[in-house]
Order: structure tokens, then C-alpha cells, then sequence
């Protein structure tokens, strides 16, 4: 079941079934019972019922097909030689004003 | 004998389709009209392509992009020659990068989150490079832009018919008269009598095989099938660039396949692409220099490609996003929680104990996606108007403006719903048109079945025929096989289904089915190769003297006929 329900912390107020993009829940208010995963094999993953809960009570299980294999990463936090790379990362990635002369040159289109 | 249910609505003004466009639309309809209706096959808090979260958006940020040297319309040019390859509604597309910002700052009216302290841009604005060669590509906090836009709409008074999905278009003498919906819950059949049409319903996603085995596992929203397309389609609309593939070659996740916020977007200071044997196949941005997603630019400055080291033996292939001061790496969650499908994606890695410090992400192509990003659908004029009077077409479900995404849905919808509230103003009454008779029948033909073909047969078997007969090996041959082969199943299949859930299915089904044959008809007609978007083995040359042009076809009179339109 994609997303997994917790029936404890559910408290019925039907968000989940009303915003599914993919409508995979079922749920009848009056019945004062959690929602229920009609469609499991129609989840996009998306989350939208995992964000919108007020309740933090809604979590996605992964089919086996879907699961992401762990591999251990190869570089790690940066050592002090990284210093001038952490800062052109950061000019060139975070919206960090470069400096006059650069802008004076200019950037063309490739055209 | 069961029958579905008629339940009728009669608005001035129906748009189709609650994404960013038809929001958009809605909004601006709603400012201009009186009585606006806002149909959405799931809920517009939640639906469609930035149904989770939208990150970027480009622009024209005159107060950057002038003091860096690029102006308007280099900007608009670059889009041309790069992202487009000179096919492209060349007017369209500047009336969208000249008005992105003006959209940009209505969202930041309606309470997204568009300026940020650590910017040291002019406004505060965190820019980014993107698709094109300048850093004007807004990344802001999108996460909840549906819930923010949907918020809006209904401040406007605008009616919304929410879990209703439009199929077929009513109308009257030639003109538009309004939609006809399949309720998914309530199985009614929905008549809305509109004075106008602004369809919005986006891309046809569920097409081709996604590559880990089941149906939903795709990038873009499932829930989208080409329902506008095939609607108007068959109301005698005239559709261009339906051969056209989106991007070939795109890469995500393996397994749990995701857009935005890999190292293949443009925006991640520590992510970088590495082989199997850990040797860097992309370098991280700030070496790669200015760059375009859609690769005529340095995307891999190594020279070396993901499929090239797949195909020698050295993959797989690997985001390795591990590096990055504190700062990068909590940007850069922050972008993939703001971003498309990445709020599940960090969810789904805290769940199941993975994190981007002690863990690279293996990559995996993704499978072929329609022509879309606006580029296969309806051609448009300059005010979104398609061939059909009162109907119009906005964001990714017009054609002819590839590349236009965020920025092309925000314009579009606007300036859609202007031109939708002028016919509306014009028209005295709204007309009482017809459409339905089709699939009211084809409704209750399914409800009175009792034994039959599941819908998700008939799905399994359009990915089969579009994947084998249209991406895998594209010729005349193979086209007309594809063809026999979806008409085969038209005409075979007795779909069934238990609830109005299924129903809508049996439905998309059907609008799938159609878009494939447009895709394969216009695969037949159009005798060149044009890049990667459309490669055919029986005709491997671009041909610009006889095919620079967009492949319109349409159906009139139930015969087929085509006309090339002029970029």
C-alpha cells in the first residue's frame, strides 16, 4: 500500500482524498474512519498527502520495483583545499553578485 | 439497460484544466467576466505538472539580465536558435519571455515566496541558469504554488467542478458551445455551456512504456492522458508537431524516477555526474560554465555522455551530490523540496535512510515523452485562439512553443483568458451546442458490459504499440503498423468497468488511443529526420527546403487532411 495510513494519528478530516492528483483513496466522512488506499497501483509518489496532512500521519511505502538501491557516495564534505571551488560553486549557483569587471564584459547568447 | 446520468452547468466563460495555465486563466478570466468555471479531472490544489511543488521559472529580469549584457530579445533569440531550433511561434514565445515577470510578481501577490536574503541580485531574487545562456531562471519557494494559485481562484468567485475530466468539446455551427466532462467520482456526465473554451489539460504522459514496469512509475503527472488534445481533436481543431518526441535522452533516479533537483538539473552546486569506475562524466556547474538541459550547449564538458559510458561498459552512471559546503547542501534540499516530485523523493529518503552526504543516486534514461513543454497541440494564434472560434488553448496544451513550460503555462493562461472574456463579451447567449452523443455512448455501452477487457489491458497494450512502432525503430512502415495496431485495439477491446473510477480510465483509454494515431499518421506524413525529437531510418536527413515548418493535421468531415504552417 503506497501510502501507509497511521489510524492513530488519523484524525478524518479527508485532505488526502481530497487532493490526490491520482484519486487512489477512498473515504467517507461520515463514518469517522481513516482513508482508505483504494488504488495502490495508481500512486505517483508524489507526496501531496504526506505534505498536506495536518497530522504528519500519512507515509509512502515503495514497491520492491520502485526501491532506490543505496550506494556510498565518493566525495564527502569538502577539505580546506576546496575553498576557491566552494566559492565559485556559490557565485555560480546561489545568486551571489559577481564582480564589476565581469559584468562590464558581459555575457552573450550562444547565437 | 444502465444509463449515465446528464447533469448540465452554463457558465460565459469554462476552462479546462486547473494546472499552472488554467489557474492562471481562471484567475484572469475571472477578473474580466462574470461567470467563470474552472473544470479539473483531479483538484486544483493539488493537480498537474507543479501539483507538488515548481522551484524555477524562467524570465526576463531586466534589472540582471540588462546590467549582465544579454537584452530581451537576445534572450528570446537564444530560445530560438537553442531550445527550439528556429521552430518555434516566434511571436508567441516573446509575448511569454516579456510578460513571465509580470505573472512572476501576480504569484508573489498571491503569497509565494519569490526573494530571498542571501541574494545579493538586485530585488533579492535568487536566479539561476537554466535553458538558456544567462542567469534568468527564478528558483523560489514553489512547493505549494498550486495551493497558493487555487487559493486565488476562489478569491475571484471562479466556480470550481473539480474531479471531472473533459473529453469532448460541444459546439454549434463550427464555433464553440462549451465541454462535456465524465464526473470520476460521480459518474455523471457533466454538459457545460460555455460562450467560451480555454483547454488546459497539458501533455499525454501515460504513451509509452515506463522503463520500471509499472504503469504510474513516470516523471511527469500520470493522471494527465491527452484528454484536451483528443477532445479537440476530434472537434475539428487542427494540431501540429504530434510526430515529435520531448527531449530524447533525459535522465532521473533509477526505479523511483523524479525531474528537477538531480545533477541534470542546472541548479546544484555539489551534484556531479560520475561512471561506475568514479571518474566525473559532468562536472559540478560552476566548472561546466553556462549551460543548457537541452544539450547544444556543455552539458557534459568532459565530452563524454551517460549513454557512451553505459554503452562501453563503464556504467552505471551515478549523481553524486556528497560534496558542497552546509549552505549548498541545505540549498539543495531546499530546491528538491520545492520542486516537482522532490517532496516525496526527500520523504521516501528519509524513510528508507538515505541521504546525499553518504550516498550517490544512480541514474537511469528515462522513458521518450510526448512532444510537449507546448510544443505538440493546437496551433495558435497570436492571442491563444486555435483553429475553432472561441477556443482557445494555453501552456502545454497548445503547440508550436517548445521549451515555454512555467513561464509559457502562466502567459498563455493569462492571455487566454482575456481573449476568451472578449468572445464572451461578444457573444449575446450562450448556444446550445452538441458533442455528447459519442461518448454518453460509449459510457453506457462499458456500464452494461458484463464481462470484458479490463482498462489496464488496454493500457498495457498502447505502451507496447507506441513503444515498439514509434520510438524504437520510426519509419513509414513501422508507422503504418502502429496505426493498424492501435485501430485494431479501437475496435477490439470491450472495456468494462465496476465504478466511475475505472470509467475515466475507459475514457483515457480512448483519448490515448486517438493522440497515438495523430502521433502516427503525422509520423508517416512528415518524410525527414529533424534531431533527436524525430529520427526515421527511411528518411535520416533533416530536410529544412520541404519540412521546415509545423505538420498541422485535422479532421473534417471524418477525413483526415494535413497543412504545413509557417513557424
Amino acid at each position: 500500500m503506497p501510502p501507509v495510513i497511521d489510524k492513530k494519528l488519523c484524525n478524518y478530516c479527508g485532505i488526502c482524498y481530497n487532493m490526490c492528483p491520482q484519486d487512489i483513496f477512498s473515504f467517507d466522512k461520515k463514518q469517522k474512519k481513516a482513508p482508505e488506499v483504494a488504488y495502490p497501483y495508481e500512486c505517483w509518489y508524489c507526496g501531496a498527502c504526506v505534505v498536506d496532512c495536518p497530522k504528519a500521519a500519512v507515509s509512502l511505502k515503495l514497491p520492491l520495483p520502485l526501491h532506490i538501491v543505496p550506494s556510498p557516495a565518493l566525495y564527502g564534505p569538502p577539505g580546506p583545499e576546496d575553498d576557491e571551488a566552494l566559492k565559485r560553486a556559490a557565485e555560480f549557483s546561489r545568486s551571489i553578485e559577481r564582480s564589476s569587471v565581469e559584468y562590464k564584459q558581459g555575457r552573450k547568447p550562444r547565437i | 439497460m444502465k444509463k449515465t446520468r446528464i447533469q448540465e452547468h452554463t457558465c460565459d466563460i469554462c476552462v479546462v484544466g486547473a494546472g499552472l495555465a488554467g489557474c492562471m486563466a481562471a484567475i484572469r478570466a475571472a477578473q474580466l467576466s462574470d461567470n467563470v468555471m474552472l473544470v479539473d479531472k483531479s483538484h486544483p490544489e493539488r493537480s498537474g505538472c507543479a501539483g507538488t511543488g515548481l522551484d524555477h521559472i524562467w524570465g526576463y529580469f531586466p534589472e540582471v539580465q540588462r546590467r549582465e549584457g544579454v537584452s530581451l530579445g537576445e534572450m528570446v533569440e537564444d530560445h530560438i536558435q537553442n531550445v527550439a531550433h528556429g521552430l518555434v511561434h516566434k511571436k508567441m514565445l516573446h509575448y511569454i519571455a516579456a510578460t513571465s515577470y509580470d505573472r512572476i510578481l501576480d504569484l508573489e501577490r498571491f503569497g509565494a515566496k519569490i526573494r530571498f536574503e542571501d541574494s545579493t541580485l538586485p530585488g533579492k531574487l535568487r536566479l539561476q541558469y537554466q535553458m538558456h545562456a544567462c542567469r534568468n531562471t527564478l528558483h523560489f519557494q514553489g512547493r505549494d504554488v498550486k495551493r497558493i494559485l487555487s487559493k486565488a481562484v476562489r478569491k475571484q468567485g471562479t466556480h470550481i467542478l473539480d474531479r471531472v475530466m473533459v473529453t469532448e468539446l460541444l459546439l454549434k455551427d463550427g464555433e464553440i458551445a462549451g465541454a462535456v466532462g465524465l464526473g470520476t467520482r460521480d459518474g455523471a456526465i457533466h454538459l457545460i455551456r460555455a460562450k467560451a473554451v480555454v483547454m488546459a489539460t497539458g501533455r499525454a504522459n501515460r504513451l509509452y512504456k515506463p522503463y520500471p514496469g509499472l504503469p504510474f512509475a513516470i516523471r511527469m503527472p500520470p493522471a494527465l492522458t491527452g484528454d484536451g488534445k483528443a477532445a479537440m481533436f476530434r472537434a475539428g481543431v487542427a494540431l501540429i508537431n504530434m510526430e515529435f518526441l520531448s527531449i530524447p535522452g533525459r535522465w532521473s533516479s533509477k526505479n523511483l524516477i523524479r525531474g528537477g533537483g538531480l545533477p541534470t538539473g542546472s541548479y546544484q552546486p555539489p551534484g556531479i555526474g560520475v561512471n561506475a569506475l568514479g571518474e566525473v562524466i559532468r562536472k559540478r556547474n560552476h566548472d561546466v560554465g553556462s549551460k543548457t538541459v537541452y544539450g547544444t550547449a556543455k552539458t557534459f564538458a568532459t565530452g563524454k555522455s551517460f549513454q557512451g559510458e553505459l554503452q562501453d561498459g563503464r556504467g552505471p552512471i551515478y549523481a553524486d551530490m556528497s560534496w558542497g559546503s552546509e549552505e549548498d547542501q541545505k540549498y539543495m534540499l531546499w530546491a528538491i523540496e520545492n520542486e516537482g516530485l522532490g517532496p516525496g523523493f526527500l520523504h521516501v529518503m528519509d524513510r528508507y535512510g538515505l541521504d546525499f552526504r553518504r550516498h550517490k543516486i544512480e541514474l537511469w534514461p528515462i522513458e521518450p515523452e510526448h512532444s510537449a513543454a507546448a510544443a505538440g497541440g493546437p496551433i495558435v494564434d497570436e492571442l491563444c485562439q486555435t483553429t475553432v472560434p472561441g477556443l482557445y488553448a494555453a501552456g502545454d496544451e497548445a503547440g508550436g512553443i517548445p521549451g515555454s513550460v512555467a513561464p509559457g503555462a502562466f502567459t498563455m493562461g493569462y492571455l487566454a483568458a482575456e481573449s476568451a472574456a472578449g468572445r464572451a463579451d461578444k457573444v449575446k447567449t450562450t448556444p446550445a451546442g452538441k458533442g455528447e452523443e459519442q461518448v454518453v455512448a460509449f459510457c453506457n455501452d462499458i456500464l452494461n458490459r458484463s464481462d470484458g477487457d479490463p482498462w489496464e489491458d488496454a493500457q498495457q497494450a498502447i505502451h507496447n504499440i507506441m513503444t515498439d512502432y514509434n520510438v524504437h525503430i520510426r519509419s513509414e512502415t513501422m508507422a503504418n503498423r502502429g496505426l493498424e495496431s492501435l485501430e485494431y485495439l479501437e475496435n477490439t477491446m470491450r472495456l468494462t468497468a465496476a465504478n466511475s473510477h475505472e470509467l475515466t480510465h475507459c475514457l483515457e483509454m480512448r483519448n490515448l488511443i486517438e493522440c497515438g494515431k495523430i502521433i502516427f499518421r503525422s509520423t508517416i506524413e512528415r518524410k525527414e529526420s529533424r534531431g533527436k525529437i524525430f529520427e526515421r531510418k527511411d528518411y535520416p536527413e533533416q530536410d529544412d527546403t520541404n519540412w521546415f515548418c509545423f505538420l498541422g493535421q485535422k479532421m473534417e468531415s471524418g477525413k483526415i487532411t494535413f497543412r504545413k504552417h509557417v513557424p
